[in-house]
């Protein structure tokens, strides 16, 4: 089951340039929220946030205080990878590792943290991959084909089957649909809709219809700033501020 | 003009077309030159020696000198030896090396490492036999297996080092955050994703500054362990290197 995320007075940096500031969020569990925004205005850092990727690049740092369920994500005990297990994510670019099998892609997750049992790996892969959509596509070449042989639209879901093998509570997409062709992107359209029965997703994306389509609340981000986060609907209908009406009626951007 | 070729550009197309063909001529002269000899010696090798190339070759000890027959085992043997105890030392610490520069040296230790290895990477290899020579032989008063293994891992050390850091950076890093992502701890996403991808790439596109360990000079290590010819008036034993001349082999590079 999904959970919800509290995020209180997010700040995050890349050296000397602030990129988020003092961000305040609420995302209800079991529901698909929409980030967007122009380039740069720290959406993507902004998820990146959530699950501590933000602070493997180098320079980079954030501090506030973001609640994933009742895991303190920034608390002083915390371990990162720990947070990184429970909140998974997907990226712009379909990642696969280049060296594995379909099936080895899934199970990588449980295998290199040490999950042993073969039969509940192969479990979970199967329902992972059923999950994401793939499995009818690849279940006759899971160990023979590389992950990478796959095309573009099927390598984006073979990631979020990688994702949902390791069972996190809530999914994070980066723009997961950016280089796929409307096809492949209608698909993963529908898997998100699909997904949020069991997960809180997240999802970034440039393209405003996507946001329409697929989310319940978006949240509109500008230089570092919400600007304004309701649900999907009065956000594209009736903007409280100026700044998001002139950002979705193309006025910038 | 695309549409109407002048005379002009015809006849400058046919005096073209003409130094091409002596270039190209040119070319193939100077290269059959430089093979000419090179194949001459290697053919004349290959007929005066193939006979010799048997069995007893191999197994047998070298005769006294003056008489017929003999092989090359000892020799062999010995190279076998220096090479695997080098290796046994040599590949790890620079394995280990490599991936401290590539993951985690983007600092000024990491530099000062980088710097060093590259200058003993440039060190000649007969540079560091002497020092070998001085360190181990002089005090143990003879030659040994051992002193050409340690001049052997000296000039491995960063020559592995390298090779493996250039191998991991090439490893792109949505790759990394894809294994980061899943929850998997660093240490755990270098050795069974980035070390794998990087070394599949190098078995698929072998860089030049890749040159398998095995390959690297035993130069210096056959000049340590050589021993002087009045020594061996003793029955040789088979581990007893007394390979040939100094820097057969060359660098690896």
């Amino acid at each position: 089951m999904g959970v919800g995320i509290e995020v209180r007075g997010l700040n995050a940096w890349y050296g000397k340039n602030q990129a988020l500031k003092s961000i305040d969020m609420t995302v209800p569990a079991n529901h698909v929220t929409a980030v967007i925004g122009p380039s740069g205005c720290g959406k993507s850092t902004f998820v990146r946030c959530l699950n501590r990727m933000h602070e493997t690049i180098p320079e980079a740092r954030a501090e506030g205080d973001v609640k994933v369920g009742d895991l303190e994500v920034y608390g002083a005990d915390t371990d990162p990878v720990e947070v990184r297990r429970r909140i998974g994510m997907v990226f712009q670019k379909p990642n696969p590792f280049p060296t594995m099998s379909i099936y080895d892609n899934v199970a990588a997750g449980l295998k290199l943290n040490g999950f042993g049992n073969r039969k509940q790996i192969s479990e979970l892969v199967e329902r992972s991959l059923k999950m994401a959509a793939l499995w009818d596509e690849v279940k006759d070449t899971l160990h023979k084909k590389s992950g990478a042989s796959l095309s573009g639209g099927q390598q984006q879901r073979l990631c979020i089957a990688r994702s949902l093998a390791v069972e996190p509570e809530v999914l994070l997409m980066d723009e997961p649909a950016s280089a796929l062709d409307p096809i492949s992107t209608s698909k993963i359209e529908e898997l998100i809709f699909q997904l949020k029965q069991h997960y809180t997703v997240v999802i970034v994306t440039h393209n405003m219809q996507q946001a329409a389509r697929v989310a319940e609340l978006t949240g509109f981000f500008l230089m570092g700033s919400l600007i304004e986060y309701d649900k999907t609907e009065k956000i594209f209908t009736t903007p409280a501020d100026k700044r998001t009406e002139d950002y979705i009626t193309g006025r910038f951007g | 003009m695309p549409d109407s070729p002048s005379v002009a550009t015809v006849k400058i197309s046919v005096f073209r077309r003409l130094t091409n063909s002596c270039a190209t001529l040119f070319a193939i002269a100077a290269a059959v030159l430089v093979i000419l000899p090179l194949m001459a010696i290697f053919l004349y090798l290959l007929i005066k020696g193939v006979q010799s190339l048997n069995w007893a070759f191999l197994t047998q000890l070298p005769k006294p000198p003056g008489e017929v027959g003999g092989g090359m085992a000892n020799a062999i043997v010995g190279s076998g030896i220096i090479l695997a105890m080098a290796s046994l030392v040599g590949i790890p610490v620079g394995i280990g090396c490599g991936i401290y520069l590539a993951e985690y040296g983007r600092n000024a230790f990491g530099d000062v490492v980088r710097f060093t290895s590259d200058v003993l990477n440039g060190v000649p290899s007969i540079v560091i036999g002497i020092a070998v020579y001085s360190l181990i032989v002089v005090r143990q008063k003879h030659f040994s297996a051992f002193a050409g293994s340690a001049a052997l891992a000296i000039m491995m050390v960063p020559t592995v080092a390298r090779a493996t850091e250039e191998m991991l950076l090439m490893v792109p890093n949505n790759i990394r955050e894809a294994a980061l992502g899943l929850g998997i701890p660093k240490w755990r996403t270098t050795l069974s994703i980035s070390l794998r991808t990087a070394s599949r790439a190098w078995q698929e596109k072998r860089p030049r500054c890749c040159s398998p360990p095995w390959v690297i000079s035993t130069g210096a290590g056959v000049l340590i362990s050589r021993r002087q010819h009045c020594r061996c008036k003793s029955i040789p034993t088979p581990c007893r290197p007394t390979m040939t001349g100094t820097n057969k082999l060359g660098p690896g590079r």
